[in-house]
């Protein structure tokens, strides 16, 4: 869709016809997230499913809305499946590391584990894509490549703050092929609600892991480290964390954290009486709100001429094709 | 774009390695080969 060019495939590799059905819509989401996008068509050979896949699975990460799915649908599920190096790089060790911790853990809950390894952010990236537009496409390509009946992949924005993303409620559904069907799951449950759940389940929370900087434990310095602290805080429990001694660093993540996290954080914090960690997300929230004002001003000023300083991976990151509500519209 | 040199390989005793070229960049997948569903291939390289 980048390059708007037809996509051929091998004529000895059909394509489900339920999944050919969808392709126009997929297209018109993505194409409404990003205009440099084109609808292509597509050169194949096509079969018809026979039936329904075996087994329910769900993606587990270990994070917060893998292990809110994985509690909401533990009763039906047959299996999880880790995708090892899906978010980060992982070294063999660390992969290891990995297998061992949530294989103990699947057993536990009398579940099997699938793990799956994958080059799809290096491959994604040289196609000159942000992997943030497609990973629900990764996810669910990987359920079809294993045929199950259902597969949850876990939501991660509830109703009221929904944006395009690569894995999302009206997107998901429409990978399903008629021999798995894909469920993008429940948006009804807010993030802080996910981990008041989680807090219920000492088993599950053992495992939680958040970090964005170790795979295998979580650092409790980093920003999804400390917004996952400050929730479990208002949970009443600490989690596989270290303490979270200096409130300080709260303002620092609230202002860079996505806005529906910190606006309940602060409102159950208010609710609950924590006057120091509400305060200090509101700071980190009035910091947002100053940040916002200050890039429409320069957009208003500039026509969205600014581009940050080419700084290696930002650079790099602004050239990928990821959701853009509001290109440059200088057509001049 | 074309997609070509489709292959699914076995590694080992329980892994299949799916690989597949595009536009000069391979993508490689290695799952399971007992819950290997071969007909989704053309699937998966559609998504």
């Amino acid at each position: 869709m980048r390059a708007g060019s037809t996509l051929r495939l091998p004529h000895d590799v059909p394509v489900s016809s339920r999944l050919v059905a969808a392709l126009p819509a997929i297209q018109r989401i993505y194409c409404n997230w990003n205009v440099r996008l084109h609808p292509v068509a597509l050169d194949a050979t096509t079969y018809e499913p026979e039936g329904e896949g075996t087994g329910i699975a769900l993606f587990y990460a270990g994070g917060v809305d893998s292990s809110y799915s994985l509690i909401a649908h533990e009763g039906e599920l047959d299996a999880l499946v880790t995708v090892l190096g899906f978010d980060m790089h992982m070294d063999e060790e660390e992969m290891a590391a990995s297998r061992a911790r949530n294989t103990a853990f699947a057993r536990s809950l009398g579940k099997e584990i699938l793990f799956v390894e994958s080059n799809h952010r290096g491959f994604v990236r040289d196609l000159g894509v942000s992997r943030t537009i497609v990973y629900g496409a990764m996810l669910a390509s990987m359920a079809l490549l294993m045929g199950f009946r259902r597969c949850y992949i876990a939501s991660s924005h509830s109703v009221g703050y929904l944006r395009p993303e690569g894995s999302h409620p009206t997107l998901d559904p429409l990978f399903s092929n008629g021999t798995t069907s894909i469920v993008h799951d429940d948006v009804t449950v807010s993030r802080l609600d996910k981990t008041r759940t989680i807090a219920t389940r000492p088993d599950v929370l053992a495992n939680l892991r958040v970090c964005w900087d170790r795979p295998n434990d979580n650092c409790g310095t980093c920003q999804k480290c400390l917004r996952t602290m400050a929730a479990l805080r208002l949970c009443g429990v600490a989690g596989p964390f270290p303490p979270l001694d200096d409130l300080g660093v709260v303002r620092r993540m609230a202002s860079h954290t996505e806005l529906d996290y910190v606006v309940e954080m602060a409102l159950a914090a208010h609710r609950q009486g924590d006057v120091e960690l509400y305060r200090r997300l509101r700071q980190g929230l009035r910091r947002q709100d100053f940040g916002e004002a200050l890039r429409h001003l320069a957009y208003a000023l500039t026509g969205r001429k600014i581009r940050r300083p080419s700084r290696s991976r930002n650079a790099l990151e602004l050239e990928l094709v990821k959701y853009d509500l509001r290109p440059d519209l200088d057509l001049r | 774009m074309e997609v070509h040199a489709v292959e699914a390989a076995g590694i080992g005793e329980d892994l299949i390695e799916v690989r597949a070229r595009a536009a000069g960049a391979l993508l490689q997948v290695r799952l399971p080969s007992a819950r290997f569903n071969r007909r989704a291939l053309g699937d998966a390289l559609v998504l």
